[in-house]
């Protein structure tokens, strides 16, 4: 960094500036993204961090109902609440709290990931967290920075377009009549009564 | 007490103190303003009360030995973070880094390297270059720019076998006792 001349407090500047950063968190870990995030609000990923010091940016995630986690964790990993009064304790799963609220578990993971310090607070209040790509033009006028993702996203079979299917060694030979698994018609389960319970009249 | 017939002076019998030279006692100010630089940082009566404050004294000594004795260890922890953001910054892990430093014989420690990475990011980023020509010859997979490395030039073999260290752990380097092993990363089970 220059030291002397007019550049020097340009440059001074552009070091210690709070930046915004954007991030797509479709497809992406929570708790990959978030302690990615956390290390961005806290300034982790600057090598002039301090912990007293402030020296955190803002994050923008959008697309944080399209968020992913491994394996069955939507249904295994719960989450306890418990405000030390009678009858509030709580153990939800995941998938509930997200249906409830898309953008607590995204928040949920980046907070645990700051770290149990004074600061945290300072910290999580530079987040903004965005159910769908629908971002304010407040916000995204301010926006400096994309973040690099956390995961590759996997493309479906699906997502191929038809002149690559084409394209692809035909392996099996099929009937003309045949459908793949995704294209088979689905029937609607028909209701049965059981004769056992009674309707009372 | 009598008073005496001629002067009229007031005579105190048998005491230990001479009427007109007494020996003066020290003063007791500058002892308490030695306590208040100290106590000038604290609230309430901790800072404005003698007796409280002398009791917060004995815990400000006991915070500044903790602090004298954690010192090192925080510096050495600030250098490794600081010296991993560096290194995010390249897409480049430390174990490589250090792995390739040790072969070629390039004694930088981690907090030499952070500082080097905050005041002369120029030099940090050319030696994480070589390191990554030197990671490239071995084979190993790593993220680079090609026109950076095309700036790298490798000349003699510069790998060898590492410096003796000056403390092997007797039992081996896992059965290290001093620090809890930390937790391991998904890619590693």
């Amino acid at each position: 960094m220059a030291t002397t001349g007019r550049f020097a407090r340009v440059q001074q500047w552009l070091q210690f500036h709070r930046q915004w950063h954007v991030v797509d968190a479709s497809n992406q870990d929570v708790y990959k993204l978030g302690k990615k995030v956390a290390d961005h609000l806290s300034g982790r990923y600057k090598p002039i961090w301090h912990p007293e010091s402030d020296v955190g940016d803002y994050c923008v995630v959008y697309n944080c109902k399209d968020v992913a986690m491994k394996g069955f964790d939507w249904k295994h990993v719960h989450y306890h609440f418990n405000k030390e009064y009678p009858r509030s304790k709580n153990e939800i799963p995941a998938y509930q709290i997200h249906e409830f609220d898309p953008c607590r578990i995204m928040f949920m993971a980046t907070y645990s990931e700051l770290g149990n310090n004074l600061i945290r607070r300072q910290h999580i209040l530079r987040l903004h967290l965005f159910t769908d790509d629908n971002i304010p033009e407040i916000i995204r006028a301010n926006i400096g920075r994309q973040m690099e993702l956390v995961q590759e996203i996997p493309k479906k079979s699906t997502d191929f377009s038809e002149k690559d299917k084409t394209k692809f060694p035909q392996l099996f030979t099929r009937n003309e009549n045949h459908l793949l698994d995704w294209e088979v018609p689905i029937k609607a389960p028909e209701y049965i009564r059981d004769p056992r319970i009674k309707k009372k009249k | 007490m009598r008073l005496t017939e001629v002067l009229g002076i007031r005579r105190i019998i048998n005491s230990s103190y001479h009427p007109y030279f007494a020996i003066p006692k020290p003063s007791i100010w500058p002892k308490r303003e030695r306590l208040r630089r100290f106590i000038a940082w604290q609230y309430g009566s901790n800072r404005n009360t003698v007796r409280r404050g002398q009791r917060q004294l004995d815990k400000i000594f006991h915070y500044m030995d903790m602090h004298r004795r954690d010192e090192l260890k925080m510096e050495k922890f600030y250098a490794e973070t600081r010296l991993n953001a560096a290194l995010g910054e390249h897409h480049y892990e430390y174990r490589e880094l250090r792995s390739n430093f040790e072969k070629s014989h390039i004694l930088l420690d981690t907090i030499v390297l952070s500082q080097l990475a905050i005041y002369e990011p120029r030099t940090f980023k050319s030696l994480v270059d070589f390191s990554k020509q030197l990671s490239l010859q071995q084979g190993h997979q790593t993220i680079f720019d090609k026109s950076d490395q095309e700036n790298i030039e490798l000349s003699t073999n510069c790998l060898g076998l590492p410096f003796p260290k000056s403390k092997y752990f007797p039992r081996g380097a896992g059965k290290d006792h001093r620090n809890p092993p930390r937790k391991l990363r998904e890619e590693e089970f």
